[in-house]
């Protein structure tokens, strides 16, 4: 009865809400708008007549020169989205693996081992020795193993989350039943606790993704051929040249480069790494935002 | 629906397989060397490097080394150096440039050379002769020779590019440019008349003080860092080069332009759209520092690349700097001889430095009436190339190039024969003592330098607190140690 | 006595079993972070190669001298500090804000609409970020000077000389850029809330209003101190995008801009000394470690079940 009360009272705090963040919306896409138009604005006109979200003369001269310059955009997809999708199911089952213990009340080791966790967060031994490790030792260099294991596959920030997560929303009582029943820990951890823990994986799990899908440093790091590039690095490496622009002297670069308009360049290159996540994010929501909207399970 | 999945899965087996492999077998009497390298624009494609290694190597293997090229952008050299050495991984050859070869003398990262040189390196011997020995002077240090000096232009000039079309639509008077102030009434002329231009602007980073005080003191010499210098043409005396009346001068006059409405309040933050205005014809002028043997030619060719008639002035004598691009050996080397003798056959095989310079002929770039004129499809090569001729081998015997005079390469060489080097050629700083007062002044630079150099900042009130800082960041102590480095090395030279 | 020893037993196994769990992540963390921490030592060495890393001489505290030799020591820290502290809070704030009312929206389309655009942000890196702030704020062609201020009579504002401005400015880019993620992990505990507690409440006749204030938040608490403490952690250190990149290495804006990062970075480009930069982030993880636990302490006195460890 609450329920269908719920929809036919103009509840004032649904319609703050919404004009709340149909507002904050505006503002975050604006700049997106600009970026977008700009990309798409006459080099001539963007020095003239500046940023506006209603150029006087469009052109597409930034893309063909994005795509004239670089044939590789797809292979590069390709890796990105083989790395981001590895990269993700193994980061969730780390996290989940290592957060379930550390929630556990009765866990003896629990304070050792949640400190050993954090203590990663805020030390770390700097870039030189991890690469002699990965790269001498493990010999991952030029591997997709380069883009998934260094760094990213599991953060303590997130282990942490999640065995936060597990604590408070996940009834103590639940899972010592679910032990009492005779079944062993991994039993309620993948029967019980995963189940009931959907919007953290959710989160997590896109969260995760974004973090694989933006990293370049992995890529500048231990991949050296260029056939290898992930999107990002690909993007970073159009970036670095259109960079040089600014630090060379005008008559050399003039000479390496001739003509290119690289204020839209900048924003065309923006525009394309920012594209595929908006068409690729339905289907993401698909798998990760239902646990993100449908609500937890009942306890 | 399966299908696709078995696809897919195929798909991601093959991209894994392929990332694997990245071996190939060696012949056994082949000594294996890395070349490591940067390039100031692109990194060329795995292809195009695949290439030109093969070809390296066609010639390389009869001399018994087999060659690996690896190439990153400059932006990340110099970290990706540091990473790879601290790894001990092994590279062979490596380019010093003017900024870090100091550094790599200091933390020992490479290899003294005299013994290599004088038994596996004739030619280059032979190519730097009399007229270059100032360069291996330059790159001596303690009596040892750690650095082979690349050849090719080394003086720089200062130009003012001009924007020829304007000029002559105002019927301007180019010659009686001298100086860098004689452009002031040229370009209120501008500001009055054609408000989208901008009078002047920057070229790349220069445009800023240490440029533009060469102009009227050709005696300035920067010694590296630019901080303690030399004005004095006859002693060793260091001052701060941002107390002098000079510069005092030069920020009095950017600041007036300023307030003219000459120079834009974006300027400092311009830099990559240097070359936009240019092409779209909004710049009138700019201070550009260049190496080319004629103004002429060079205007040219930057007219050709703008579309817009562009006139280079020359509003200075030749300036050499003391620093050097150089091909190095780590210490990480593993085979010393055989880079020594890879380097050798750079300055004398002028097939080997072309395919280094601009990649392989017949797939990036055709002969055609003698000059090197690269593809359309490769462009990304050519585009290394150009940076790559300023930090490999000897230029000298390297083709001529689609756009320059028949005789570019021969005037080059002779224009750069007849400069001399500065009095401090061959002293290095080292700065490792005094490396906290380096880094603090570091920031005080950033903080005023810009500001001041641009105009945007009343000298008159911030000049002082920039050296006050500059002060208090420890700049004397700076100074005093690169006297006490500078003195010891002309009595040893004196001696 | 039978009985409670089969009880202690049987703690004993699920503590192995727990163990076992926690097998693959712990061999991860120490292959990943704790074997290269060996690489902190470089802080008190100077590095010579042909000496070999651990060949180098001990130099004791020299490689740290930089950091407070300086006149700029005093306002990179006030900087990092103060500008973390507001990025800490306003963070939490708002991602319990709008995460609350994220949850609120019963359109289910319009929910989905917005969550995408709130993570928009999150896919662009700074540099990008830099050249939308630039493409706002450039003050011949920026859209503020040229579109609005212009038709409007007003000077323009040279935005990236004028210091007073940009403590605002990096707010606001700051909250722009990680709005979506901070909601998104704020979102999973409010959505993880059981609905019967609401529908307990709605029976006794509180309103919306007070269900938030009387139900939710006090059960996002725990999350809200987590998160907080977690970004205690890392009070010292700062995204080198936002205070290098976005005012596009301003000098004059610096007083405002300067933190321990971008002062490292600028200190050390011309030098490239592993010694002085490890020394940095050294300084940076202790002061962050020793602030992290007093927190702690001070959460756990009042509230022992928020407390990290």
């Amino acid at each position: 009865m609450g329920h269908t009360q719920n929809i036919h009272r103009k509840d004032p705090v649904q319609v703050f809400s919404i004009v709340i963040l149909v507002l904050a919306c505006v503002l975050i896409i604006l700049p997106f708008l600009l970026m977008l138009m700009s990309s798409l604005t006459e080099e001539n006109t963007l020095l003239v007549d500046g940023y506006r979200f209603f150029p006087a003369k469009l052109s597409l001269e930034a893309y063909e020169y994005i795509f004239k310059s670089s044939g590789m955009f797809l292979k590069s997809y390709g890796y990105s989205i083989l790395v981001t999708a590895i990269g993700t199911i193994g980061s969730l089952f780390l996290t989940c693996t290592m957060a379930y213990p550390l929630s556990r009340p009765g866990f003896r080791f629990r304070g050792i081992f949640s400190f050993f966790v954090f203590f990663t967060m805020l030390f770390n031994g700097g870039l030189i020795s991890q690469y002699m490790l990965w790269s001498t030792i493990f010999q991952i260099k030029n591997t997709i193993l380069a883009y998934i294991v260094p760094n990213l596959l599991m953060s303590g920030f997130y282990v942490l989350i999640v065995r936060n997560y597990f604590a408070a929303s996940i009834p103590n009582e639940v899972v010592e039943s679910a032990r009492m029943d005779g079944c062993g820990e991994w039993y309620a951890f993948w029967k019980i606790v995963l189940p009931m823990a959907k919007p953290i994986l959710a989160a997590i799990g896109i969260l995760t993704a974004l973090n694989y899908w933006n990293d370049w440093t992995n890529g500048l790091y231990y991949i050296t051929k260029t056939e290898l590039y992930t999107f990002q690095n690909l993007l970073n490496r159009m970036i670095q040249q259109i960079n040089f622009l600014s630090s060379g002297q005008a008559s050399q670069v003039a000479k390496a480069v001739g003509r290119v308009p690289s204020v839209s360049v900048r924003m065309g290159i923006a525009v394309i790494g920012v594209l595929p996540i908006l068409i690729m994010y339905p289907f993401f929501q698909k798998y990760f935002a239902s646990g993100l909207t449908v609500g937890a399970v009942k306890g | 629906m399966k299908r696709k999945k078995m696809l897919g899965l195929l798909l991601c087996g093959a991209m894994i397989l392929n990332m694997g492999t990245g071996f190939t077998v060696q012949a056994e009497e082949l000594k294996d060397i890395n070349l490591f390298t940067c390039t100031f624009m692109d990194i060329p494609s795995s292809d195009a490097v695949e290439r030109v290694t093969a070809k390296v190597n066609e010639i390389m293997n009869p001399l018994g080394v087999n060659v690996h090229l690896e190439y990153t952008n400059v932006a990340s050299y110099d970290a990706e150096v540091a990473r790879r050495l601290s790894a001990g991984e092994q590279i062979d050859l490596m380019n010093a440039l003017d900024w870090n070869y100091a550094g790599f003398l200091a933390n020992g990262s490479i290899l003294p050379l005299d013994e290599l040189l004088e038994e596996y390196g004739p030619d280059i011997k032979a190519a730097v002769g009399d007229d270059f020995q100032y360069m291996l002077d330059g790159l001596t240090f303690d009596g040892q020779l750690y650095g082979i000096p690349q050849l090719s232009a080394k003086h720089t000039y200062n130009d003012v590019l001009i924007n020829k079309d304007l000029a002559d639509k105002y019927d301007m008077d180019l010659s009686t440019i001298k100086t860098f102030e004689d452009l002031e009434p040229l370009m209120l002329t501008i500001k009055e008349n054609e408000p989208g231009v901008k009078p002047i602007i920057r070229s790349g980073i220069t445009f800023s003080g240490t440029t533009a005080v060469c102009t009227f003191d050709e005696d300035y010499e920067a010694l590296g860092d630019g901080v303690g210098v030399l004005m004095d043409p006859e002693g060793y005396q260091l001052v701060d080069f941002y107390e002098t009346d000079e510069y005092k001068q030069f920020c009095e006059t950017v600041h007036r332009w300023y307030e003219e409405g000459l120079v834009s309040d974006d300027i400092s933050t311009s830099g990559d759209r240097v070359h936009n205005y240019w092409q779209t014809g909004n710049a009138f002028a700019c201070i550009d520092h260049t190496t080319d043997y004629s103004t002429e030619v060079a205007g040219q060719m930057l007219s050709n690349q703008y579309g817009v008639n562009t006139e280079m002035i020359r509003i200075s004598t030749p300036l050499c700097s003391n620093l050097i691009y150089s091909s190095v050996i780590p210490y990480t080397s593993q085979n010393p001889e055989a880079a020594m003798i890879f380097l050798n056959e750079m300055y004398k095989n002028p097939e080997l430095v072309n395919t280094l310079y601009y990649g392989v002929e017949g797939e990036d770039w055709d002969l055609v009436d003698g000059f090197i004129t690269g593809r359309e499809d490769s462009t990304v090569f050519m585009n290394c190339g150009t940076s790559q001729t300023m930090i490999w081998g000897n230029y000298f015997i390297s083709g001529v190039t689609a756009g320059q005079e028949p005789d570019a390469i021969e005037k080059t060489l002779e224009y750069t024969r007849s400069g001399k080097g500065v009095r401090t050629l061959g002293f290095l700083f080292d700065t490792t003592p005094v490396s906290s007062q380096y880094a603090a002044i570091q920031n005080v630079l950033t903080q005023y330098q810009e500001g001041l150099e641009f105009g945007i900042l009343d000298p008159e009130v911030e000049l002082p607190n920039m050296i006050q800082a500059l002060k208090d960041a420890g700049v004397d102590e700076f100074i005093a140690e690169k006297q006490r480095q500078l003195d010891e090395w002309v009595a040893q030279k004196e001696s | 006595m039978n009985g409670t020893r089969t009880k202690k037993r049987k703690l004993k196994k699920s503590d192995l079993a727990l163990l076992v769990m926690l097998l693959p992540g712990s061999i991860y963390l120490l292959v990943n972070n704790y074997a290269p921490m060996f690489g902190m030592f470089i802080a008190f060495k100077k590095i010579n190669y042909q000496k070999g890393i651990f060949g180098s001489d001990w130099v004791g505290f020299d490689n740290f001298e930089y950091l407070f030799k300086t006149k700029d020591a005093w306002i990179m820290t006030r900087n990092t500090l103060l500008y973390n502290l507001v990025f800490i809070a306003l963070n939490i704030i708002l991602g319990v804000a709008f995460a609350i009312m994220l949850n609120e929206i019963r359109h289910a389309l319009l929910k989905k609409g917005v969550q995408t655009v709130l993570l928009m942000p999150q896919i662009v890196s700074m540099v990008i970020v830099s050249y939308m702030v630039f493409a706002f704020l450039s003050s011949d062609n920026g859209f503020i000077n040229h579109s609005i201020l212009e038709p409007l009579g007003k000077g323009k504002i040279s935005w990236y000389t004028q210091a007073a401005y940009w403590p605002f400015i990096l707010i606001f880019v700051q909250a722009w850029k990680n709005i979506g993620y901070n909601t998104l992990l704020f979102l999973a505990s409010v959505v993880g809330i059981d609905k019967s507690l609401y529908e307990a409440a709605e029976v006794d006749g509180a309103s919306r209003m007070q269900q938030i204030r009387y139900i939710t938040l006090p059960l996002l608490k725990p999350a809200m101190i987590t998160l907080g403490l977690l970004m205690v952690g890392r009070i010292f250190y700062s995204d080198f995008g936002l205070f290098y990149q976005v005012p596009m290495d301003s000098g004059p804006l610096l007083p405002v801009t300067q933190t321990i990062d971008t002062y490292v970075y600028r200190g050390l480009t011309n030098i490239s000394n592993i010694g002085m930069s490890s020394a940095a982030s050294f300084y940076q993880s202790i002061v962050g470690f020793v602030v992290v636990l007093t927190c702690n302490l001070i959460v756990r006195r009042t509230d022992k079940d928020s407390a990290l460890f």
